[in-house]
């Protein structure tokens, strides 16, 4: 039962890395060919990290490292919750939203604890904007979950996806269309694409958290980058595009990031202040609509 | 037996005042042998509820006073984890008061609280709750500002709020005993409801009394201030007490008089108003807390003080902690005690870091402090865990209670006030990262390059909490069995548990599962770590300048530290807000100002004001009574 | 000069597969303070796009493989080069764009502007012209995955192995004794 486990986890955690860095190479393609460019191959990213880690690299404290390390297993460790097509890691947990929502804030929380500790002033002002936006995009993310687990009844992912099977009228992007709009923004903010990349800024605070990171440590945080590109498409499929088949699921899954880059190749930046105000007025009153239009049906 | 201790403690803490000063930490190895006393006899009587204990103090004109002591499981879960943290609070302080003067009352007083914690929690009348009440009011009035002029106003702050809540708790119980003649919670607690049902005016009176006194303990809306003041200012280690401890005597008397009383009107909801099922009043006093933790998270987010932060902190999981508790699910009570006790924990080890920090640092305000964790690795593993535990992060504590509080709060279907709580938390993050990196990370100021860590007595109970965390995290099944049969005694249906599996009608987890995920994937990010090439240390103030090198433009690490106004151009969102709440709390002092002014030129001004004065107040004593 | 030493140090075993991934994805840092920084846009952006040989332009010295010098240096600038050089990481490689890193171009009698850049930190790549045009610098790019390739670009390690040599140049411009128009110039 234990080995059943380990090898479960094995293919949870490894696939979203190698998807996610697939999501990653492809999305470099698709936005060289928006701006009529070529860009490299589509396993570009692969090579990128395998060179990372091929480099040496330094650090300023043992909590640096140790910081890097959890921040890549928080979102490891979240990953394994998330419906992957029909497959689950724990059986008995199929997709958790609220402990999904909770355990990304450890890889957050493990990344800004390695950048602080480099002690470059630059990191933590990345982070405080990192994390200020997550304030804005919160709010609209969490109403949707709200909505959904009323309306399933269930927090589980698993209860979401099986309510949506049986035609595409049933897909929930189609029931509540109000809260797939205001989701698919709040996306753009969790992956901090264009206008929502304040925090990373490479011309004005030199990449934010980024800054000290070399070697493995900008290696893992490729890696985990990659998983969180997986990680929150997955549960916007698993939520609004019924889940799915694996192929079904991948899928969606890149149409979705593909959408957030589109978007991404057309917009300037947005001041973070000026973000987290824009993410409680547009995205939230469109899923409030949405709520209390279901509150009203019910 | 729970006379004979409460005896002990009274003869020992005497015992202690007669201690010479050269032996100060005698005084306070005798305090912490107390508590450590207490604690095993809280857990050798068990909670076995047919346990009965009464004294007979004084006896007159049919006015029997006696002290009368019941163990109740929710007395005796307060008791026990209160008793633990004191204990561990305690061994802290054996080396931190021992070079400080003035502490031979000090700790006589803070033998007075201890006291007091276990009479409060197991009191079985309304008189005794009363009195220990009184006692822990009084008692930590001296330990906060022990003749320091700093912490003098806070203070008083303080004691103002203490006594406006004890004169109203005083006028419900006075009013409760007029209808039964006894001061038995049980019966009272029968009456009231009654009451409800007979003449709703009186029962809204003495509802509002009783809780007045609960909204300015446990620092709900409007009253969120006072920690900011008095946590803020009191000695370090008084501070853990104060927030992990005190805070939730206000919440244990609610539990006691609030929840059969709303699950009473919750079962036969005839002649009452309900909103989403539940009374309106227990709804209103939900959304006090909510309104409470957005408001104590945004203080929070803005101030620059730790220990100030710390306590907003406290104020906003105060604000869940109502909130689920009024949600009146069986899930919201039972994750409101259960966040109540990692509150507890969470929050002693947070104070205990800060405590010790300043400790070595003698400073709070958090910009000109950076880098401790070089120095104090042990203190600074037990914030970071502690406020892993405090943001509801898995797979430490904190987690499997807000965990249970979203359960609670989406299944009997709180959209708002669930979107409140999510709010919070994530701002609750916001600052408690924020206190991470100006405290703990970033760059070492070169003034603190001697410092050390802590003695390793005050490392231990920092050990003991982490190991509570972490394995209150893994195992929740040993708490939660235990909240249980609280639960039961409330007849309210038990929190379904299998091992560490707990179900919800949403969903389960199973804690062992999550913190087993979290290890795999940290063995994984390991070997990652060691298959990547070799990295070096470098110098702290070795970093990209932009190719300038900070010597050449004398950039010491103190200058280099970012940590003033971590979150600035956020905080300048709610500019027009703030300014519309401080004027409005000015006008506010202002009135109570001319108020006050009036009555002192009224009674100062010659004896006749004084005279007229006390018959105005009789009078309106009549007139009240008259009513009633 | 004496202590400067010529030994061979190729890559070789492991490290040559590793070499294979290092030269598909080389990251740049761009030291823009001479007019060669007119040319790397055109470069980077759709024209000429450097992206598809995996090249991509990056903030801080420690994310970078390649630094780009494009242009004179004076001895302000060297200063900072120097101190971002040493920031990165191993392996890394140095690109001088122009002739004026090479031998000082129209600046050759400047009393603050170097005249060789090699002497000072290693350089793998010199591409020549005033200024090189894009099409000259990616034939240059191509020309550096090949060292890499075949395990030659080891600029880093000869600075290692002589870094005495280099210190001593780096001093010898850097820490003058002398004020630098009194004509008691060594």
């Amino acid at each position: 039962m234990m080995n059943n486990y380990i090898v479960r986890f094995l293919i949870g955690s490894l696939t979203s890395i190698i998807l996610g860095l697939l999501y990653m190479g492809i999305g470099r393609k698709f936005i060289a060919r928006i701006r009529r460019c070529y860009a490299g191959p589509f396993y570009q990213s692969f090579i990128d990290v395998i060179k990372l880690f091929s480099k040496h690299s330094i650090s300023h404290h043992w909590i640096m490292d140790f910081g890097i390390m959890m921040g890549f297993s928080g979102i490891i460790a979240t990953v394994i919750f998330l419906p992957i097509g029909n497959f689950y890691v724990f059986p008995d947990m199929k997709g958790n939203l609220i402990i999904i929502m909770y355990f990304m804030t450890i890889g957050y929380l493990g990344m800004a604890m390695g950048v602080s500790a480099s002690g470059n002033p630059n990191s933590p002002i990345g982070i405080g904007r990192a994390l200020a936006l997550m304030i804005g995009y919160e709010i609209p993310f969490a109403l949707a979950v709200i909505l959904l687990i009323f309306a399933n009844g269930s927090s589980l992912l698993y209860n979401i996806i099986q309510t949506q099977q049986g035609s595409i009228y049933n897909w929930n992007l189609l029931k509540y269309p109000f809260a797939f709009i205001g989701t698919i923004i709040a996306l753009q903010g969790m992956l901090g694409e264009q206008p929502f990349d304040a925090m990373i800024a490479p011309a004005e605070i030199a990449s934010g958290p980024m800054v000290e990171l070399s070697g493995k440590f900008l290696g893992f945080g490729f890696l985990q980058h990659a998983s969180q590109i997986f990680l929150e498409t997955g549960i916007i499929t698993a939520m609004f595009l019924g889940g799915g088949t694996i192929i079904g699921f991948f899928t969606k899954q890149l149409f979705l990031y593909l959408l957030t880059l589109s978007i991404a190749s057309v917009f300037p930046r947005f001041r973070f202040e000026d973000g987290v105000k824009f993410f409680w007025t547009i995205p939230t009153s469109f899923v409030l609509f949405q709520l209390i239009l279901f509150l009203i049906k019910r | 037996m729970i006379i004979g201790l409460l005896f002990y403690g009274i003869i020992l803490s005497f015992l202690a005042l007669f201690v010479r000063k050269k032996y100060n930490f005698l005084r306070w190895i005798i305090f912490s042998f107390y508590i450590f006393l207490t604690l095993f006899l809280t857990i050798t009587i068990g909670k076995d509820s047919t346990y009965f204990e009464t004294f007979n103090l004084i006896s007159i004109l049919n006015f029997d006073l006696s002290l009368n002591f019941r163990i109740t499981p929710l007395g005796w879960l307060f008791t026990l984890f209160t008793t633990l943290l004191l204990f561990l609070t305690s061994i802290f302080s054996i080396v931190k008061n021992k070079n400080e003067d003035a502490e031979r009352l000090i700790n006589f007083f803070w033998f007075i609280l201890i006291i007091s914690n276990t009479g409060l929690f197991l009191a079985d009348d309304l008189f005794t709750l009363f009195i220990f009440w009184e006692l822990i009011g009084i008692s930590s009035y001296f330990v906060i500002s022990p003749g320091w002029v700093s912490s003098f106003r806070a203070v008083n702050y303080y004691f103002i709020f203490s006594i406006i809540c004890s004169f109203f708790m005083f006028s419900g119980i006075m009013i409760l005993y007029e209808g039964t003649g006894t001061f038995s919670i049980q019966k009272n607690v029968l009456y009231f409801i009654s009451l409800f049902e007979n003449s709703p005016l009186n029962a809204i009176f003495v509802a509002i009394s009783l809780i007045i006194g609960f909204f300015v303990k446990s620092a709900l809306f409007p009253f969120h201030i006072w920690p900011a003041q008095a946590h803020a200012k009191a000695p370090d280690d008084f501070s853990s007490v104060l927030s992990g401890i005190i805070i939730k005597y206000g919440l244990y008397r609610t539990i006691l008089f609030f929840i059969p009383l709303f699950l009473f009107i919750k079962e036969y909801p005839v002649n009452h108003i309900m909103v989403n099922n539940i009374p309106l009043f227990s709804h209103i006093l939900a959304w006090s807390g909510a309104i409470t933790s957005i408001i104590a998270t945004f203080l929070a987010i803005e101030s620059n003080d730790m220990k100030k932060l710390a306590a907003y902190s406290t104020v906003a999981n105060m604000g869940y902690i109502t909130t689920a508790l009024f949600s009146l699910s069986s899930f919201g009570i039972a994750g409101a005690i259960f966040h109540t006790i990692n509150h507890a924990i969470f929050k002693t080890a947070i104070f205990l870091s800060i405590a010790a920090v300043k400790y070595r640092t003698h400073e709070t305000q958090m910009h000109k402090l950076g880098g401790m964790a070089y120095k104090m690795p042990v203190t600074f593993l037990t914030f970071l865990l502690a406020i892993i535990s405090a943001a509801g992060i898995p797979p430490l504590n904190g987690y499997v209670s807000k965990w249970m509080i979203y359960q609670g709060l989406l299944s009997s279907k709180f959209p708002f006030l669930t979107l409140a709580i999510f709010l919070s938390s994530t701002g609750a993050f916001m600052y408690l990262f924020r206190a991470l990196h100006s405290i703990f990370l970033g760059q070492l100021p070169e003034k603190f390059d001697n410092v050390k860590e802590v003695p390793f007595l005050m490392q231990i109970p920092m050990y003991i909490l982490m190991f509570l965390m972490v394995s209150i995290g893994i195992f929740p099944q040993f708490v939660i069995n235990l909240i249980n049969s609280v639960l039961t005694s409330y007849n309210i249906s038990n929190i379904n548990i299998k091992n560490s599996m707990i179900f919800s009608p949403l969903s389960g987890i199973d804690s062992v599962k999550v913190f087993l995920a979290f290890t795999g994937s940290f063995i994984l990010a390991f070997i990652l770590y060691l298959i990547g090439k070799p990295r070096k240390h470098v110098q702290p103030l070795d970093t990209y300048t932009a190719g300038q090198d900070p010597a050449d433009f004398n950039l010491t690490r103190e200058l280099y530290h970012f940590a003033y106004k971590f979150y600035g151009p956020f905080e300048h969102m709610f500019d027009s807000f703030r300014t519309d709440t401080k004027e409005f709390y000015d006008s506010i002092e202002r009135k109570i100002n001319e108020i006050g002014g009036y009555f002192r030129d009224f009674q100062s001004g010659s004896i006749r004001g004084t005279i007229y004065t006390f018959m105005l107040s009789f009078v309106l004593i009549i007139i009240y009574w008259w009513l009633l | 000069m004496e202590l400067y030493s010529t030994k061979k140090l190729k890559d070789e075993g492991f490290e040559q597969i590793l070499n294979f991934f290092r030269k598909k994805s080389l990251w740049m840092l761009h030291y823009c303070t001479g007019c060669g920084a007119v040319e790397l846009p055109p470069t980077m952006t759709s024209r000429w796009d450097m992206e598809r040989f995996g090249m991509g332009p990056m903030a801080t010295p420690r994310q970078a493989d390649l630094l780009l010098i494009t242009g004179y240096l004076s001895l302000k600038s060297l200063k900072r080069v120097i101190y971002t050089y040493e920031q990165m990481q191993n392996p890394k490689w140095v690109i001088a764009l122009g002739s004026c890193p090479i031998n000082g171009g129209i600046y050759y009698d400047s009393y603050s502007v170097i005249n060789r850049l090699a002497l000072y930190i290693p350089v793998d790549l010199s591409i020549e012209g005033c200024m090189p045009r894009p099409e000259a610098i990616i034939e240059g790019f191509i020309k550096l995955m090949k060292q890499i390739e075949n395990g030659e670009a080891v600029g880093y390690k000869k600075y290692q192995e002589n870094y005495k040599w280099y210190k001593q140049n780096q001093d010898s411009v850097l820490k003058r004794e002398f004020p630098v128009l009194s004509g008691e110039e060594k």
